[in-house]
């Protein structure tokens, strides 16, 4: 038992440590009230059952807790998606099947390199074969990535945080020499010009205007990106040229450019510049996003609602440990649960992370490792491995349909390592000395059954199953074309609204106004217009996102459903509350990055 | 390789490449954070180094208490410092952190405000620079600013407010809020030592010039030094006419009020010194 941090433990019996992690539990909660406790599990698994809701369910139904929610991988490419394609839009199921590559004639990679960080399964095989087809690829990265090495037929070096003004600039080219799809534009976009601004938008407000200078007096020329973006006005000019008039031409973005102080700006950007030549919602073309197209059906188990309301974005986790409520805080932090997650090395300003940890009242964590996050831990739970207990899962961003089964191929390896969806902590928390039988096979049995999987047997023994293939391969490819039949969510909630029916895909600047954020230093502003990125090169305080999109909580979207809980109904009835818990169709978290 | 910035510091073996755009560093998504008996990494952990920030930023938390006001953050000084103290140690740092020559120049606070200071230290006004914060309001994009004559009193008296004209006066922020921004009061405000996410506009004619007398934070101080030692500034862009122009970038905007360009340096100009030049007079 070595000071924390140094990673020092004795090991004791399943007994005491969870009595001890019941007990401090108790206390904390009684002590402090719940929202002292936060909860730090994450996406070390993504397993349908085994992931954090476990963890989750085990704090909501115990009181609540403080909840961390934004992805750390792409929140900027989340809030630029649902401003521009409607609140329900998914970033992992905004783009396209990897099939499609192929149906591309142009296809630009941007900041997004598969060969290095595969961005779905076999993604680097089906750019490849799209190559092979003679679909030309050019990469926009400041390194040459391996992608590019291999793939691209050409490679723009540019100056990490500056994508959005090459693709402002780009935009400009198209649009100043008549290369833009004007037809879509006024089916389908809202804020390209003056003639369709939303309500309510100052004139001069498009993003026309924007590109011309016709409000600022500066024209968003490829000499004006030159400086910042250390990319060659000519190569601008000449890569705007060739995606203006080649189609169907794609534009394929990875999260790193977004990465950045204002990096949903990059986002927009590239949307407007896909919106601008006509290619979303078609064969070959893209939206800018670069997930998969549908949903495959198989929802990954979630939790119940917190009842505490106290969520902070995780990238402040390092201040929230630090400040508390006295940084504006929904309270000081005294215990954090910690089970597949390692946000200690994940989170930025690991220092300030890892003193906040050190003042801790308690800490426990669920791993298979002795991660930079469980050395500061004061009781370590040794969590089983996927060899160890059985699991479904789907490929990672929509791409593929279909499921695999994980077979439990050994029992656990130490007598004492229990499967911690049986969660053995339960039963302490509340007293009950009850066990249950791992729960795993009912509990995938009954989660298959509302889903394409009809026979669950077969399923388990062949290990694999395939899920039918969405009808398009690009997603808002019926929204595109049948914008009566399938108005976007944004244009339904309009429509009922009695105000008349507004196209779905708005790229004008400075779109919509957000609540204050009391962490931000200034004041709040309008959500910056699109460019506003890269007219100031240095990183500005982003602007706020609304408090109602939660991208990493699923119970915002969850609905409760007769699924058998995970633990024996004694523990969960002996405190009264219901033991509700709900399959969720919540976007799945990304995985670490 | 020592790889560190005031948040922390790690170890990283260097790779030198042509298969990366000039300039430019990459550091993968690292190792474990695997601290020394010092507490400084020593496996390449990259979050070492990142801040603690959420783009866009977090939804407002949702307990009553945290709902309106918040404590500025602590300054990293000695708590028994006063405030001017403290923004003028910062300004100094970041003055040594430019590497330039520079000078401090000790003045009356009575006299801080820009034509009070140049009338009373025999300064040319186009030698002194305006540091002007401005669209820190919301909704603001590039806003409107007065014709520079009327600038100065109409930003003190009509805030936002339709003046002269038609034009809007350009809405900086007030000095509470300018204060709680930059720490620095109103006749002190200074383009160094801010917060670093603010993009900063400096007027060409001032770049220009052979030297530029600046806040110093304080309002009993003002820096001297020469326009081209900003350039090291990050964020930094120099914008030609920025004075005559009727929009004020959003950010920190530098300008005189001087009618000209003027190359000849003036007395205060010709030599450089350490110390304070200016007492009083």
């Amino acid at each position: 038992m070595g000071p924390k941090g140094s990673g020092q433990f004795e090991r004791i019996s399943w007994d005491e440590a969870l009595d001890e992690v019941a007990g401090q539990m108790r206390r904390i909660r009684d002590a402090y009230g719940p929202a002292a406790i936060l909860d730090c599990s994450r996406t070390g698994s993504t397993a349908v059952i085994h992931n954090r809701a476990v963890v989750q369910r085990l704090l909501h139904l115990f009181g609540g807790c403080t909840e961390l929610w934004s992805s750390l991988s792409n929140e900027a490419e989340i809030f630029a998606l649902r401003h521009t394609y409607g609140p329900q839009a998914d970033c992992k199921f905004s783009g396209r099947e990897p099939s499609d590559y192929v149906n591309s004639r142009l296809m630009i990679l941007w900041g997004w390199s598969p060969a290095d960080g595969t961005f779905g399964t076999n993604n680097p095989q089906y750019l490849h074969w799209a190559h092979q087809h003679g679909v030309r690829m050019v990469s926009v990265d400041p390194r040459a990535t391996r992608t590019s090495l291999k793939l691209a037929d050409e490679h723009v070096a540019i100056r990490p945080g500056t994508d959005a003004a090459m693709l402002i600039a780009m935009a400009q080219v198209i649009v100043s020499e008549n290369l833009h799809d004007q037809a879509f534009l006024d089916r389908l976009v809202l804020g390209f010009d003056e003639a369709h601004l939303p309500e309510a938008r100052a004139p001069g407000s498009s993003y026309r205007s924007y590109l011309l200078g016709l409000t600022d007096g500066v024209v968003k020329t490829p000499e004006w990106a030159e400086p910042l973006t250390g990319v060659p006005a000519a190569t601008i000019r000449r890569l705007a040229r060739e995606f203006g008039t080649v189609k169907p031409a794609a534009l394929q973005c990875g999260y790193a450019p977004g990465r950045t102080g204002y990096g949903e700006q990059f986002h927009r950007a590239a949307y407007a510049l896909c919106a601008i030549t006509g290619n979303i919602g078609i064969p070959g073309g893209s939206t800018g996003c670069s997930g998969g197209t549908s949903f495959h059906g198989i929802k990954r188990q979630g939790a119940s609602a917190n009842p505490v309301n106290a969520r902070v974005a995780s990238t402040l986790l390092a201040d929230l440990l630090e400040r508390g409520q006295a940084g504006g805080y929904p309270a000081d932090i005294k215990m954090v649960y910690s089970a597949c997650g390692d946000l200690a090395n994940q989170c930025p300003n690991v220092n300030k992370i890892t003193a906040g940890l050190e003042r801790l009242e308690f800490m426990v964590a669920h791993d298979h490792f002795l991660t930079p996050t469980a050395r500061y831990a004061d009781i370590v739970l040794p969590a089983t491995t996927f060899w160890e207990r059985s699991d479904m899962h789907t490929p990672w961003s929509g791409a593929g349909h279909y499921v695999i089964f994980m077979q439990q191929a050994i029992p656990p390896c130490t007598s004492a390592a229990t499967t911690w969806t049986s969660a053995p902590i339960w039963r302490s928390a509340w007293g009950s000395r009850a066990t249950s039988a791992p729960p795993d096979l009912d509990w995938l049995r009954e989660v298959c059954q509302d889903t394409n999987i009809d026979d669950f047997d077969t399923f388990r023994e062949k290990g694999l199953a395939r899920l039918p293939a969405p009808e398009d391969p690009v997603a808002f490819a019926r929204e595109v074309r049948d914008p009566e039949r399938y108005p976007s969510r944004r244009r339904r909630e309009r429509s009922r609204s009695t105000r008349p029916p507004s196209p779905p895909i708005p790229i004008c600047t400075g779109w919509d106004a957000f609540p204050p954020s009391p962490r931000g230093f200034l004041r709040t502003r309008t959500i910056p217009a699109i460019p506003s990125s890269s007219s100031r090169p240095s990183r500005a305080p982003a602007p706020t996102r609304p408090t109602t999109i939660s991208p990493s909580c699923p119970a915002r979207t969850s609905r409760t459903c007769g699924c058998t809980p995970p633990t024996p109904p004694l523990a969960a009835s002996s405190t009264g509350r219901p033991c509700a818990c709900s399959t969720s169709a919540a976007p799945p978290s990304s995985p670490p990055t | 390789m020592r790889v560190f910035n005031q948040r922390g510091a790690t170890i990283l073996p260097a790779h030198v490449t042509e298969r990366i755009a000039p300039g430019v560093v990459s550091i993968k998504e690292g190792a474990w954070f695997t601290p020394d008996a010092a507490g400084r990494d020593t496996r390449g952990c990259a979050n070492v180094l990142t801040e603690d920030r959420a783009s866009p930023p977090a939804p407002p938390p949702t307990t009553p208490a945290a709902s309106t006001s918040l404590p500025p953050d602590p300054p990293d000084a000695k708590p028994d410092m006063s405030d001017d103290a403290i923004i003028e140690a910062k300004v100094a740092q970041a003055l040594e952190s430019l590497g330039a020559k520079w000078e401090l120049m000790r003045i009356d606070p009575d006299f801080a405000d820009t034509a009070a200071f140049c009338e009373k230290y025999g300064v040319a006004l186009d030698h002194s620079g305006n540091t002007i914060i401005s669209g820190l309001e919301e909704g603001a994009e590039e806003v409107l600013r007065l014709p520079r004559a009327r600038h100065h009193a109409a930003r003190r008296e009509s805030r936002g407010a339709t003046a002269h004209g038609g034009v809007r006066a350009c809405p900086s922020p007030p000095r509470e809020e300018t204060a709680a921004l930059t720490g620095m009061m109103i006749g002190g405000v200074t383009l160094l030592a801010l917060p670093p996410d603010l993009p900063i506009y400096v007027d060409e004619r001032i770049m220009e010039l052979d030297y530029v007398i600046l806040g110093g934070g304080s309002r009993s101080s003002k820096i001297k030094i020469a326009p081209d030692a900003l350039r090291g500034l990050p964020g930094l862009s120099v914008v030609p006419g920025l004075a005559q122009a009727i929009r004020m970038k959003i950010g920190v905007n530098l300008i005189n009020f001087g009618p000209g360009r003027s190359r000849r340096p003036s007395a205060a100009g010709r030599a450089w010194s350490r110390t304070s030049a200016i007492t009083s007079s």
